[in-house]
């Protein structure tokens, strides 16, 4: 036992005096406190980086968080309680008052809405990789891109769905048809289908057969306004009174926008034809379909309307004479012609006797 | 503790000369190092200097590291001084801290290594190894020193306690903290490992030495 190990003899520093002394300079030198030692210097050196790594992380997923708030849903209403609904997704849902909707699945890969009651326009931005479906009374409007509307029309437990496409493709398909099989409509803009009609499932073009979609109330501000709007608002839900369908057409008038006051002044005679300014709006929205929205036929859709709710009315001269003058735009020279012999029996004098008088020859 | 009581009349012996029978004994000492008294503290130390830097700087394996280590070592020997039941074991005791924070400075380098932010600098056995020792001792040496640069620490200790230091069984797993089955295991896997890289070392030996010489020059050629 007194005999050193014998490997360890071969393996020994180089100690000097000097070193010696430096040594122990060093340790009586150094602070014995807690706070000095070198390895308690390593583990708050390493928990120090451990926090800043956490802070770093907290602070990505803050400014993440903060990213993905400034993606929320954005909610507008106007003063007609109809609400704006834009998703991040980039859907815009415009939901009529008294409507009830349901956001069912919302992510970057679909977006689910359900349409419990109402109506509500829908304007979609193209995006393959996102899925948009809209729901309503057991049918699925699949959507590809595009900008529709989707009515619920009717109070019983079983309502009447209505699509009309604006823009766009959409499919109409049974909810939980698979999506594999063929849909049941695939609808192109100026489209519309409704189980009302879906019996005989023929395509109704907006422009030519109004009749199709007659329970389909108008909604989109921005929807193409043909004489299909004597469809869209014919025995639509009264779900804004006759005054404020007024005020809406008047207000969208003064900012221009007259495909909006188009809409509303044509629900407003379909919806309210007893009302004292059903008349009045006929004849205007017939203005603005013949002066503005270039839309011949839904012209004279409206003056005639015009003339039949309002048969005293002031404007009937006018509205008789731009009658002559559509009639021979749209080259429909019988009617043109006894438009124009009806406005010279009863206004021999009137201020546009003169300006017709040449109209109706070919 | 208690197997460590061989170790430090082992090292001790070596000691004999800084422990005169005029001076005070380790007991004493302690006790008075205890109360904070300075010229204790320095006594301990300079009678443990060369214990201490000896042991470091076979378990670390380097001088590079060696004034750190003693410094953490005889540091962390002060702050725990008060734990220290019996003082009359002080050299082994203090024998066991130098082992644990060699086993943390160990560690650390090989984290630092891991993430990239230390270079590695392989042993060097010319200045490790003493010129003098006999051949079958470097031969030794130099093959331990080879294979603990590749083993984890903790059994990088054991074998290097138990080898080098010569320390008995009981004397490595109470130096480490670990039961002795764990001690016994460590030392065991290292010396399969010592005993497989040098019998691979006396194969390329042989092998080398039985090469015709024109193979030999042509391999110191290329």
């Amino acid at each position: 036992m007194t005999d050193p190990p014998r490997l360890a003899t071969y393996v020994q520093p180089s100690l000097s005096e000097a070193r010696i002394q430096r040594q122990w300079a060093k340790v009586n030198e150094s602070p014995q406190h807690f706070w000095s030692h070198r390895s308690v210097v390593y583990s708050l050196s390493f928990a120090a980086f451990n926090l800043l790594l956490v802070f770093g992380y907290l602070w990505y997923r803050g400014s993440a968080q903060q990213n993905a708030a400034a993606e929320q849903i954005v909610v507008e209403r106007d003063g007609h309680g109809q609400e704006r609904v834009t998703l991040p997704e980039g859907v815009s849902i415009v939901v009529r008052a008294e409507s009830r909707y349901r956001l069912a699945q919302r992510s970057k890969q679909r977006v689910h809405v359900v349409l419990d009651s109402g109506a509500a326009a829908f304007d979609v931005t193209p995006n393959k990789q996102r899925q948009v479906v809209v729901s309503a009374a057991g049918f699925d409007v699949e959507v590809v891109g595009t900008q529709f509307e989707v009515s619920l029309v009717g109070q019983t437990s079983k309502p009447d769905v209505a699509v009309r496409v604006d823009r766009g493709t959409v499919r109409v398909r049974s909810s939980g048809q698979d999506h594999a099989r063929e849909p049941i409509r695939t609808l192109t803009a100026g489209e519309s289908w409704s189980t009302r009609t879906s019996a005989s499932p023929a395509e109704h073009k907006r422009d030519v057969d109004a009749d199709a979609v007659t329970d389909t109330p108008s909604l989109a501000p921005s929807a193409t306004d043909g004489s299909s709007s004597a469809a869209t608002a014919a025995t639509s839900q009264r779900l804004t009174t006759a005054k404020e369908l007024f005020e809406i057409a008047q207000a969208a008038r003064i900012k221009g926008n007259a495909r909006e006051a188009a809409s509303a002044l044509d629900r407003l005679r379909h919806s309210y034809p007893s009302d004292p300014r059903a008349g009045l709006a006929a004849f205007e929205l017939g203005r603005m379909r013949m002066d503005q929205l270039g839309d011949s036929g839904g012209a004279v859709d409206a003056l005639n309307d015009a003339m039949r709710l309002d048969p005293s009315a002031r404007f009937n001269e006018d509205a008789r004479a731009r009658l002559v003058q559509l009639y021979h735009g749209l080259g429909q020279f019988d009617r043109c012609r006894k438009a124009q012999s009806d406005y010279q029996s009863r206004y021999p004098s009137g201020p546009h006797a003169k300006g017709i008088s040449g109209l109706c020859t070919r | 503790m208690v197997a460590c009581l061989s170790y430090n009349l082992r090292v001790s012996a070596s000691h004999t000369s800084t422990r005169s029978g005029s001076g005070p004994s380790d007991a004493a000492l302690v006790v008075a190092a205890r109360a904070n008294e300075a010229w204790a503290k320095e006594a301990l130390f300079r009678r443990y200097a060369q214990l201490v830097n000896g042991l470091a700087y076979r378990v670390i394996g380097r001088d590079t590291d060696l004034d750190d280590l003693v410094q953490d070592s005889f540091l962390e020997a002060w702050r725990s001084l008060h734990r220290l039941e019996n003082p009359q074991v002080f050299s082994s005791w203090l024998s066991a801290i130098v082992v644990r924070t060699a086993h943390k400075t160990l560690r650390r380098r090989r984290l630092m290594n891991a993430l990239g932010l230390r270079h590695h600098e392989p042993i060097d056995l010319d200045t490790l190894i003493s010129a003098s020792a006999p051949q079958d001792v470097q031969v030794e040496l130099r093959a331990i020193y080879a294979l603990v640069e590749t083993l984890p620490p903790t059994t990088r200790l054991a074998l290097l306690l138990r080898r080098v230091e010569g320390l008995s069984l009981e004397e490595v797993a109470a130096m480490l903290g670990v039961s002795l089955a764990t001690a016994k295991r460590r030392i065991a896997e290292a010396e399969r490992q010592l005993e497989s890289m040098t019998a691979l070392n006396a194969r390329l030996s042989t092998s080398h030495q039985a090469a015709p010489p024109g193979s030999n020059k042509a391999s110191e050629g290329a």
